[in-house]
């Protein structure tokens, strides 16, 4: 098999830009929504993992 | 969430989760503290958890520190690298010790001593965050968001989603004058490019 390291980088670094798009995304949503919105979405997460 | 820039107090009325619990129950057991590092960000909502919190402590002398290492462990925490308080207390000149809730070694605190100057400069200008009816003391955003900046120059990218999360979410509040100030200090001005 020979891989494209190019396409591989090129790839990697498109998905970083998208989720820096998604953190300006949910930033801007804990911004907008009351604390308690957010907080029980991000507890959800935090939760399951720290069980 | 409210942010009171004279005061350096930030207001958050979030549902308190696992990790928040921890946290509150170990800094309760602190005079003096600031929490630094990936739980700032996670305080603030950012959209992952962590394994360990990163707390920074004035320096102490040794009857000083085993007067802690008890009122801890007598509240159900250990040390995860010693449990002998003579050689917690060498190590910790060295490196990091851990403490987690015994037999529970997930979630830990990261007990760092006040040594450089970035800690003093977390340390003496800390914000205070009211939650609910807890208090905990964080890192300042300015030096948080920087200081994550200049870890992501190693390549860890959670390192930049967090300083971008904090500054997306308070970039109205920030004081940019120390900001870029830190920014040229600590030589993380290319990398606030990509998150800014």
């Amino acid at each position: 098999m020979k891989i494209n390291k190019e396409e591989i980088n090129k790839e990697i670094k498109a998905n970083f830009r998208e989720r820096l798009e998604f953190i300006k995304f949910w930033a801007n949503y804990v911004k907008t929504h009351k604390d308690e919105d957010w907080s029980e979405q991000q507890n959800m997460l935090i939760n399951s993992q720290v069980n | 969430m409210e942010y009171n820039i004279n005061k350096k107090e930030i207001k958050l009325d979030r549902k308190i989760n696992e990790l928040d619990n921890f946290v509150i129950e170990f800094c309760s057991l602190l005079d003096k503290y600031v929490l630094v590092s990936g739980y700032v960000s996670i305080l603030f909502g950012r959209s992952r958890s962590t394994e360990d919190v990163d707390l920074l402590i004035p320096e102490m002398n040794l009857e000083e520190f085993k007067k802690l290492w008890k009122k801890i462990h007598d509240s159900n925490f250990e040390c995860l690298n010693t449990s002998i308080s003579e050689e917690a207390f060498n190590m910790i000149k060295e490196h990091n010790i851990r403490f987690s809730r015994k037999e529970k070694p997930i979630p830990n605190m990261e007990f760092k001593l006040i040594q450089n100057d970035i800690h003093k400069y977390s340390f003496e200008n800390k914000i205070k965050v009211i939650l609910g009816k807890h208090t905990l003391y964080i890192s300042p955003l300015e030096m948080q968001i920087v200081y994550k900046l200049m870890l992501g120059k190693q390549g860890n990218e959670k390192d930049l989603e967090d300083a971008k999360h904090l500054y997306e979410l308070f970039k109205e509040k920030l004081n940019n004058s120390e900001l870029y100030k830190l920014l040229k200090e600590l030589d993380a001005e290319k990398e606030f490019e990509l998150i800014k």
